[in-house]
């Protein structure tokens, strides 16, 4: 890539209130495939891409957090703040700016308008979701709009190409590289100016219209029902119940087929492959840890697959409403809801989202407890123990036991993270009881390119950890299974005698308590790098251990056989708790500025995953007798 | 199966997951002076190589921009944390490109956690 013609493009800035179609903007003119969800606060951070106008002009555009005002009041919208102020370190103050406004709701967005206008940027108005605002009958004379302000003004609808070639001629027209950068000539807005502000957009609404206000429509009907303070939470709670019984039922078939195929194909690779190392690494390191994590596939898309409807139909802030009083009750703020789902993706992202919450210790209290949220990551591993362990048994009104199971595991992450959060309230963490204020969007039908695109974006996340990260690190576990080879007259496996397994043999003395023999202690080490990484691991060590030919497909009996339903249960409690992903304590640390927080973490959610496994052990083991 | 081959074939595998698995999980500074070093290194090839110099010094290239590039924090996941790369199809224009941000310090948002989030009294007028 030739990064010096890119370095000296126009730089333009998407700005605009949240959840205003900016990213889906982005995405139309650049190309890219970043998140989008109908709601407030998916963009933390500036997102560049880069384009070519019509007539050949290279453009960079940056995609930044929505913000309500240019005063930041988040960390969002400080990135946003700063980027315009040019106050951004190793980044030029942008040469245009592109205000996205939603017409659906141009009161609140003019706000922002005239503030930009004052920054003195030049500036062309994107008017959004025309195409929303026509079907409730918001008709915006849009010409008269620009003569209004000042500025030009072209109709978009950020998830269709309509409107962006118009946006691109003007950019095309209008955009050039500033020969001097003025730095930052904002100064926060006196109240006499912000009331003069509210009066111009009262002004300007009563001539190009776009203010009506609707009667009853159908979010109104749906939230009267969503939002109830009883029927709401019954409704939640069956959404996320159908949620984890699909991830079993529906998965069954494509697992199976997956196994299959990656049976067969260790079965070829045995059959064709001459005896060497070589064919001991591919078959037992290789496949059988790789296949392992692979066949978990298909409930990672189904998982999704109801997130992202969710996300997009614009039900998650009216769940965050729903949980405002339960996170109150233990010291967080509703606004921690998104981040906190986020989380169930990965911690890694949700942490990122905790940006939009304005309280520093309300962030902090909900950065501390965000991996305890179940993500994606662990899925594989208590899919494999309830899999082994939990029969495939159909309860009473059609639930599936498996599926029970997995959603107790759910509540038991949010449950833990609840206890932690009420933890810091009382250590002074936390903060009181805030009220919560949230846009709520209007319904919508999932977009279904962008379900599309986020499937595809999942689906190549899980192929690419488990095709890089996870294939080296069973490589390597393989070579420490593998060496020093067993001495002359050895009776137990190899593996027994290896690097691995002195290792697992120290390591089993500290999890003996907890019912972990030293093949799981060998798995939790690569587990660190990624939690799934500890299903290929056990993949892998199993294989070592067996004297079949076979292990690739076949790891889930393997385990039913040699573990008991407490070291299962034991297993499953340390992954509610534990924090087995190096890469969240970074983000930690990356977010708090500070290795304070990242080690606190560690160590809370060492001692309570050994705390809940030890407890859950002995329980189980008090039970059986 | 030629020992020998047998021998080579699992070191080179071992090798390139060592290298992997520490240009993903490494501490960053290290991985950044290690490929930077690596690239340096690699730019250097003597005139005596010949033919072969043209195709190290491309990848002495590729190394020092992913020295400069490469995600933060990778842990070959979801690159949602802050990288700010993107995919590079486009329905709707010409040439469309995005790239990773040329320097992994400016992309970093570090935001000390007593400094953030402070409503302006200036704000109120």
């Amino acid at each position: 890539m030739d990064s010096a013609p890119i370095a000296a493009s126009p730089l333009i800035a998407l700005v605009g209130n949240p959840n205003c179609g900016k990213t889906a903007l982005f995405n139309i003119l650049t190309g890219s495939r970043q998140k989008v969800a109908n709601y407030a606060g998916v963009t933390v951070e500036r997102k560049e891409g880069s384009l070519l106008t019509p007539s050949g002009l290279r453009i960079r555009i940056l995609d930044l957090p929505g913000a309500y005002s240019l005063d930041p009041l988040t960390p969002d919208e400080q990135v946003t703040a700063d980027v315009l102020f040019g106050r951004r370190a190793g980044e030029s103050q942008p040469d245009f700016v592109v205000c996205v406004t939603d017409a659906t709701n141009l009161r609140q967005n003019l706000r922002l308008v005239l503030s930009l206008k004052r920054l003195g940027l030049p500036m062309v108005i994107a008017l959004n979701m025309t195409d929303i605002a026509r079907r409730k009958g918001i008709v915006i004379d849009a010409e008269r709009l620009a003569v209004e302000l000042g500025i030009p003004v072209v109709e978009t609808v950020g998830v269709k190409t309509a409107g962006v070639l118009a946006l691109l001629k003007v950019l095309n027209d209008m955009v050039a590289p500033q020969t001097e950068h003025r730095g930052a000539v904002w100064r926060s807005l006196s109240a006499a100016e912000m009331e003069h502000d509210q009066a111009e957009v009262r002004r300007i609404l009563g001539v190009v219209g776009g203010d009506r206000l609707d009667g009853v429509t159908l979010s109104d009907r749906l939230d009267a029902l969503v939002l109830h303070p009883l029927l709401g939470p019954v409704i939640l709670a069956v959404i996320l119940f159908f949620v984890f019984q699909a991830v079993f039922a529906w998965a069954q078939v494509p697992m199976d087929a997956i196994k299959q195929g990656v049976t067969m194909f260790g079965g070829w690779v045995a059959a064709t492959l001459p005896a060497s190392m070589l064919k001991d690494l591919l078959v037992n390191g290789v496949l059988a840890g790789v296949g392992s994590v692979l066949v978990f596939l298909p409930q990672i898309i189904i998982l999704f697959f109801f997130i992202l409807i969710l996300e997009d139909s614009g039900y998650l802030p009216r769940a965050a409403f729903l949980l405002d009083r339960v996170m109150g009750s233990v010291g967080l703020s509703g606004r921690a809801f998104i981040p906190l789902l986020s989380s169930f993706a990965c911690a890694i992202p949700g942490i990122m989202a905790t940006r939009t919450i304005q309280n520093p210790r309300d962030r902090l209290a909900t950065i501390m407890i965000a991996p305890l949220m179940t993500c994606s990551a662990r899925l594989p591993v208590y899919a494999l123990i309830i899999g082994a362990f939990i029969p495939r048994r159909t309860l009473w009104g059609g639930l599936e036991m498996q599926g029970l199971v997995l959603f107790a595991l759910y509540v038991a992450g949010v449950a833990g993270a609840m206890g932690v959060a009420f933890v810091l309230k009382r250590s002074g963490q936390g903060t009181g009881l805030q009220a919560l204020m949230l846009e709520l969007p209007a319904y919508h039908w999932p977009n279904l390119r962008n379900l599309g695109i986020g499937l595809w974006q999942r689906v190549e996340i899980f192929l690419s950890r488990v095709g890089t990260i996870i294939l080296a690190l069973m490589v390597i576990l393989w070579a420490l299974s593998s060496y020093p080879g067993p001495p002359p007259g050895a009776t137990g496996p190899a593996i027994q005698y290896s690097i691995a397994g002195h290792l697992g043999a120290w390591l089993a003395v500290l999890f003996k308590p907890i019912g972990f023999n030293w093949q799981i202690s060998i798995a939790l080490v690569p587990g660190l790098a990624a939690r799934e990484v500890a299903v290929g691991a056990l993949g892998t060590v199993y294989a070592l251990s067996s004297t079949g030919e076979d292990v690739s497909g076949a790891l889930t009996p393997l385990i039913a056989q040699s573990w008991t339903m407490a070291t299962a249960l034991s297993l499953l409690a340390w992954y509610v708790f534990a924090p087995q992903c190096l890469s969240t304590l970074a983000t930690v640390r990356r977010e708090t500025n500070s290795w304070r927080y990242p080690i606190i973490m560690a160590a809370y959610q060492f001692g309570l995953a050994y705390l809940g496994a030890f407890i859950t052990y002995r329980v189980a083991l008090w039970l059986s007798g | 199966m030629n020992t020998f081959l047998d021998d080579t074939a699992v070191g080179v595998l071992l090798v390139a997951s060592a290298a992997y698995v520490f240009s993903a999980l490494g501490p960053r500074n290290l991985r950044r002076r290690v490929l930077t070093a690596l690239s340096a290194w690699l730019g250097r090839a003597p005139a005596a190589l010949g033919m072969c110099r043209a195709p190290l010094r491309r990848a002495a290239q590729r190394i020092a921009h992913a020295a400069e590039t490469k995600p933060q924090g990778a842990c070959g996941g979801c690159d949602n944390c802050g990288s700010g790369a993107a995919g590079t199809d486009s329905p709707g224009t010409r040439a469309p490109e995005t790239r990773a941000p040329t320097s992994g310090a400016a992309t970093e948002i570090t935001v000390p956690i007593a400094n953030i989030g402070r409503a302006r009294t200036s704000r109120q007028g």
